[in-house]
């Protein structure tokens, strides 16, 4: 691999331990999959989770991180804001909350944006087309690859933060044109997509990821006046039932201004046609029991914009949570700000909703409050993750945000 | 038996091949806590993988695999050694950072002549891994 004298520098230990680290692991990692040479990212994007040890090794002696770098939500519902009140379990929440405390010195020191959300373009980290970056969350990295235009690879967490200290990424992958390209096409027929709910997109992704598995995703049909928080909702699931990195939605996709570009001017391998009875048959995997109640509704996954949360303050104005239901609404710490200042916080908060910088979609190591039987969402990410990880003991339907919020006034259940 | 491959990481250590025919996740499939094998219904469900040589086609790596593999380590969990058909970025990732072998490319298909039980030898440095029936004294 092609090294700069001050990557060399850095290599030799020139700038610490932590900063040798970090390089000499993404030299040898790059060279497994035939980088020629680092590039400088533009931004990075850090997973909020990592063992202390490890984080101080990699951070050793580092007084500056060379990327500019937002953080990853709280795993696990341990958002030391709002875990008690959500009635997470106090054991673990404390012993998590004081690993936190250890691992914010180490962020202040670095100079990360502590934005504790997986959207951090809602919260000031911002690319442009043909960035090069390094993204932590599934979700994020389909976004900016594929409504973007900036580049990224699926890096795991450690690639990730070394790439956060170092500024620097192994060129490979996805930063290559010719990896980039669609290799299955779906096909969106016989709807008109801009009457389509969040949950409507929702499930187009969700069944296209299963479909996809890993490969490069192209779609027809989605009109380019759909609203960006739209646009998250059908993204998301992609990267939930499948591991697909880039997605071209063509006419919207900045590399795809038509389906010859997406492809590489290719024919794709597959063609998939989706229709209204793909769109119900997704729904319909997530189904509840006749007469059943709404326990806890969950929003925010990926995190809400402020739009998002406006829309739920709105609707929440002079109501109040059922006695037996909850809400739970992810968000970011800088929109969680600016949703106080706006007043949307407030009526939220009065109708006993509760906001949280926590990943809402990872409930595994501190378990939903146990009377949970079952959960309305707008998010099949959500309904994947928590069906799955409780073993299918909590119920989870999905229906667009303004019946998911009646179902938590009320606690009954429509349907979509 | 020898076979010739790619070193990505090097080492030379040696033990019990566990040997998986589908692609591996260190975070969904494996138990760091006790360094077991986790996936539901595998006929290998609940083997052993801490301390032996773990082999496999692939990995479907979630991105926090390095981190379960970590965690796995200091409980004495994690695997001495990988060899994979063809290695992907999350199972390199994983190798890297706990400091073990791993290698990919061979001349050979790995996950067919390799048994699980079999020793198993990984020279890395010269890229080579040496093969014991299990079954052999």
């Amino acid at each position: 691999m092609f090294l700069t004298r001050e990557e060399e520098g850095m290599a030799t230990g020139k700038y610490g331990p932590g900063m040798e680290k970090c390089i000499t692991f993404l030299i040898k990692y790059g060279e497994a999959f035939g980088a020629d040479k680092l590039v400088n990212v533009k931004s990075a994007h850090v997973f909020n989770g990592f063992p202390l040890d490890l984080l101080e090794s990699l951070t050793e002696d580092v007084d500056q991180a060379r990327a500019f770098t937002t953080t990853h939500p709280f795993m696990s519902l341990c958002d030391p804001l709002s875990c008690e009140r959500m009635g997470i379990e106090k054991e673990p929440c404390t012993q998590q909350n004081n690993l936190h405390t250890e691992r914010v010195k180490i962020y202040d020191r670095l100079g990360f944006f502590q934005t504790y959300t997986c959207v951090p373009m809602y919260v000031g980290n911002f690319p442009r087309k043909g960035d090069y970056l390094s993204w932590f969350g599934s979700s994020t990295q389909l976004f900016v690859n594929s409504i973007v235009g900036a580049r990224q690879n699926r890096d795991g967490a450690v690639v990730n933060m070394a790439i956060a200290i170092t500024g620097k990424a192994p060129n490979s992958g996805l930063f290559l044109d010719e990896n980039r390209y669609g290799e299955i096409l779906f096909e969106l027929e016989g709807f008109d997509c801009n009457n389509l709910s969040t949950s409507d997109f929702g499930a187009i992704g969700y069944y296209i990821g299963g479909i996809a598995q890993d490969r490069n995703v192209a779609i027809t049909g989605v009109s380019n006046e759909i609203a960006l928080d739209r646009l998250k909702y059908l993204l998301h699931p992609i990267s939930t039932s499948g591991a697909v990195s880039i997605c071209h939605i063509v006419g919207v996709t900045p590399e795809a201004p038509d389906l010859a570009t997406a492809m590489g001017k290719r024919k794709p391998k597959e063609k998939i046609p989706i229709g209204i009875q793909e769109l119900n048959k997704t729904k319909d995997r997530f189904p509840l029991g006749e007469g059943e109640k709404i326990d806890l509704v969950i929003l925010g996954c990926p995190h809400c914009s402020l739009q998002e949360i406006q829309r739920i303050g709105t609707l929440l104005k002079n109501k109040k949570i059922g006695k037996n239901q909850g809400l739970w609404i992810g968000t970011a710490q800088q929109l969680y700000d600016l949703a106080k200042t706006m007043g949307y916080a407030q009526t939220i908060e009065m109708a006993n909703g509760i906001i949280s910088r926590s990943c809402m979609a990872a409930i595994p190591d501190c378990p939903i409050p146990e009377h949970v039987k079952t959960v309305a969402t707008n998010s099949f990410k959500i309904a994947h993750y928590i069906s799955a990880i409780s073993k299918g003991k909590i119920r989870v339907v999905i229906a667009q945000l303004e019946k998911c919020i009646g179902a938590a006034i009320s606690g009954n259940w429509e349907g979509d | 038996m020898r076979i010739k491959g790619r070193t990505i990481n090097k080492g030379r250590v040696e033990g019990e091949a566990v040997v998986l025919e589908e692609a591996f996740n260190f975070t969904g499939d494996f138990d760091a806590k006790t360094g077991t094998l986790a996936i539901k219904g595998h006929r290998l469900y609940g083997t052993r993988i801490g301390g032996r040589i773990l082999v496999i086609p692939s990995a479907k790596g979630a991105v926090t695999a390095a981190i379960s593999i970590y965690n796995a380590k200091k409980l004495g969990n994690a695997p001495i050694g990988i060899l994979c058909r063809k290695a992907d970025p999350i199972t390199v990732e994983c190798a890297m950072v706990v400091d073990i072998p791993i290698m990919d490319s061979f001349d050979k298909d790995i996950v067919a002549v390799i048994k699980s039980g079999d020793h198993v030898k990984i020279v890395g440095d010269e890229g080579e891994v040496i093969v014991e029936s299990g079954s052999a004294p």
